[in-house]
């Protein structure tokens, strides 16, 4: 088990460095730093400062040997500066934080949703419950994030609130401003903060993980060792938790693993709705800014979180599987 | 697939398997003999849900490719005799916004554009996907390793990063830009799907047969090899739309998709998003066309996927 995860590891390892590589050249052509592009338009502009800011973006080397540079750097674990000098790094282990605190948490319990769900509707196929549970998850994917998340705010929220009498439920912000000091409350508000982006994200994605757990739980039920297992008299509720559902979970491990991406872009945008200061809020700001330093950090952090995430799916799937155990 | 188990592989091949069709005055009794083709037909007509979607879809995409033309108010225009940020009314069945625009002659417009994209970006992905997947599979070995490890890059990042990263600049010069951007990220699902079922019908007799005949490797891929594919691909492809659609509002959304004077349904929705308390029409107008053509785009995907599935018997309601 350990020399399959350490062999996965190194895997991982060129993936992430290649993966690096072409996203600098995709950062570095995406077009000029706000700074430099300030200047540069400016009315009568000012040779040596272009020159300053040029030096400082390192655009007198050539593209290889800017990354060359900006990989020594990051290797020693400094991501460099945005373009305000305030170290990359900093920022983004904070809003790091603040996704995976959304992201981990809304990932779990639509897991555990999906699994109950998948697994009765397969059970009961075609029953009143299989159809809507169908008919939700079809129209939950079908529904822009955003859309959704709009609704929560606008809705959810003020009756909920309404409805028990005092503002728990928050629309803005990832925690209040001023935190209580006691550990309950503080734990509360937190959690107050993140109901409504957190039904968001669950929302979306148990809807294709329910209906992936349908589909390949109906094929392990149909499988002929489910009927040796039955036949030899193994109770219903063994039958189904260990013979079908283990293999189930395998391609169901598989979906929530490649999915995981697709995850953290739902979060980005719920992020932006409910005005969460995480890595949304970065991206953004780099991308509709130019600020090279900040973006290519921001892609490796989640490259490396992205690698790291397939890489526990793996080890799952090894779990899960043991004829996969080398 | 398990319909490459039929050894049915080219619309020539067919025709001699099943004979003349039609009754023939040298036949005594004719079978009913059914293409695949019609046969899927029937499948996916059978599934109610999804017929229902089709027609649905085909209404909407042609009223947002010609509905602009015949609606009575132009999309760009701003009337002075409307109402500002009037409600719902029998004049204007979405309302008007702020500036005075009527919203249904936006919702058209803005819906034309999400689908032209829509279209285009299922073209280039499936195009590219197709292609890819049927060269990694076919020839294997190193080419095989090379392009399974660049889909593996392109899903290191998230989809929606990679792309509002590439669309600050192709957004600027447009739509068809941003379609093609988004096409040459989405097509990473259909190569692997084609790569895996390419990969187990290479070994398969008929393209022995097809080699020992001295066909090329080209005529292998799109004459013998493909066909067999094509369920995936349009199941795979169908799906990709709804992906589109879904992507171009959020990146509109982020500020990073289409920029007006252009407009599409993800920019209205996201403009109207602010207003969804005081003017809650202009966020559902856009929002419900939105819904409906993803989920009918889903729903018939999941039809054809049933329709294509040789193992499906049972037909669902």
């Amino acid at each position: 088990m350990l020399a399959f995860i350490i062999r996965r590891f190194l895997i991982a390892i060129p993936l992430v460095i290649v993966s690096s590589f072409l996203v600098f050249i995709m950062v570095a052509s995406s077009g000029t730093p706000q700074p430099l592009e300030n200047a540069r338009l400016r009315p009568n502009p000012n040779p040596a400062q272009i020159r300053v800011l040029e030096l400082r973006y390192h655009l007198d080397k050539p593209l290889v040997t800017r990354y060359w540079l900006w990989l020594k750097d990051a290797a020693h674990g400094d991501l460099g500066v945005d373009n305000n000098s305030r170290p990359v790094g900093e920022q983004l282990r904070q809003g790091m934080l603040v996704t995976l605190r959304l992201v981990v948490v809304a990932l779990v319990i639509a897991i555990l949703i999906a699994l109950v769900v998948g697994v009765v509707s397969a059970l009961r196929q075609y029953s009143v419950f299989d159809y809507s549970s169908t008919f939700a998850s079809f129209l939950f994917f079908s529904l822009p994030v955003f859309w959704l998340a709009v609704l929560l705010k606008e809705f959810g929220a003020i009756r909920f609130n309404n409805l028990i009498g005092h503002t728990w439920v928050y629309t803005v912000g990832e925690q209040s401003v001023r935190l209580p000091h006691s550990f309950w409350a503080r734990m509360g508000d937190y959690a107050g903060h993140m109901v409504l982006p957190c039904l968001t994200l669950v929302l979306i994605s148990f809807a294709q993980y329910s209906r992936f757990t349908r589909a390949s739980m109906l094929e392990t039920m149909n499988a002929d060792y489910v009927r040796t297992a039955t036949a030899k008299g193994a109770t219903r509720k063994r039958v189904v938790t260990r013979h079908a559902l283990r293999n189930a979970l395998i391609p169901v491990t598989t979906v929530v693993a490649l999915d995981f991406g697709a995850v953290l872009g739902g979060a980005i945008i719920t992020e932006r709705v409910f005005q969460w200061r995480g890595m949304g809020t970065l991206l953004i700001r780099g991308v509709t800014q130019y600020d090279p330093n900040l973006v290519q950090g921001w892609l490796m952090v989640t490259a490396v979180t992205v690698v790291v995430f397939n890489l526990l799916a793996d080890i799952t799937y090894a779990w899960l599987d043991p004829r996969i155990r080398l | 697939m398990s319909q490459s188990s039929t050894s049915v592989t080219t619309p020539e091949d067919a025709e001699a398997v099943r004979g003349p069709t039609g009754p023939g005055p040298e036949r005594e009794f004719t079978v009913a003999a059914r293409s695949q083709r019609s046969m899927v037909a029937r499948r996916f007509i059978r599934h109610r849900l999804a017929a229902a979607s089709l027609v649905v879809l085909v209404f909407v995409i042609l009223l947002s490719l010609v509905g602009g033309r015949l609606w009575k108010y132009d999309y760009s225009r701003t009337y002075s005799d409307f109402p500002i940020n009037g409600g719902p009314s029998l004049d204007h069945p979405l309302g008007t916004d702020s500036v005075g625009h009527d919203l249904f002659a936006q919702v058209l417009r803005g819906a034309q554009k999400s689908v032209q994209i829509m279209l285009l970006v299922a073209i280039v992905s499936t195009t590219i996907g197709i292609v890819i997947g049927a060269v990694a599979g076919y020839y294997r070995g190193f080419i095989d390793a090379i392009l399974m490890r660049l889909i593996d890059l392109i899903l290191t990042i998230p989809l929606l990063v990679i792309a509002a990263v590439l669309s600050v600049r192709a957004s600027k010069s447009g739509s068809f830009a941003l379609a093609l951007v988004l096409g040459a990220l989405v097509w990473t699902t259909l190569a692997r799907i084609v790569r895996a079922e390419v990969l187990s019908l290479r070994e398969k007799e008929f393209v022995e047969a097809a080699r020992a005949l001295g066909a090329s490797d080209r005529r292998i891929i799109f004459k013998h090899l493909l066909p067999n594919v094509t369920g995936s691909i349009i199941v795979s492809s169908t799906l990709t739309m709804a992906t589109a659609i879904l992507l171009e509002t959020a990146l509109s959304f982020l500020g990073l998709g289409i920029k007006s004077p252009e407009t599409s349904l993800g920019k209205l929705v996201s403009d109207g998003a602010t207003a969804a308390q005081t003017r809650p029409w202009l966020f559902y107008g856009p929002g419900f066309f939105i819904i409906v053509i993803v989920l009918c785009v889903n729903f018939i995907g999941d039809g054809l996927r049933d329709a294509f599935d040789p193992k499906q018997t049972r037909v669902r309601a």
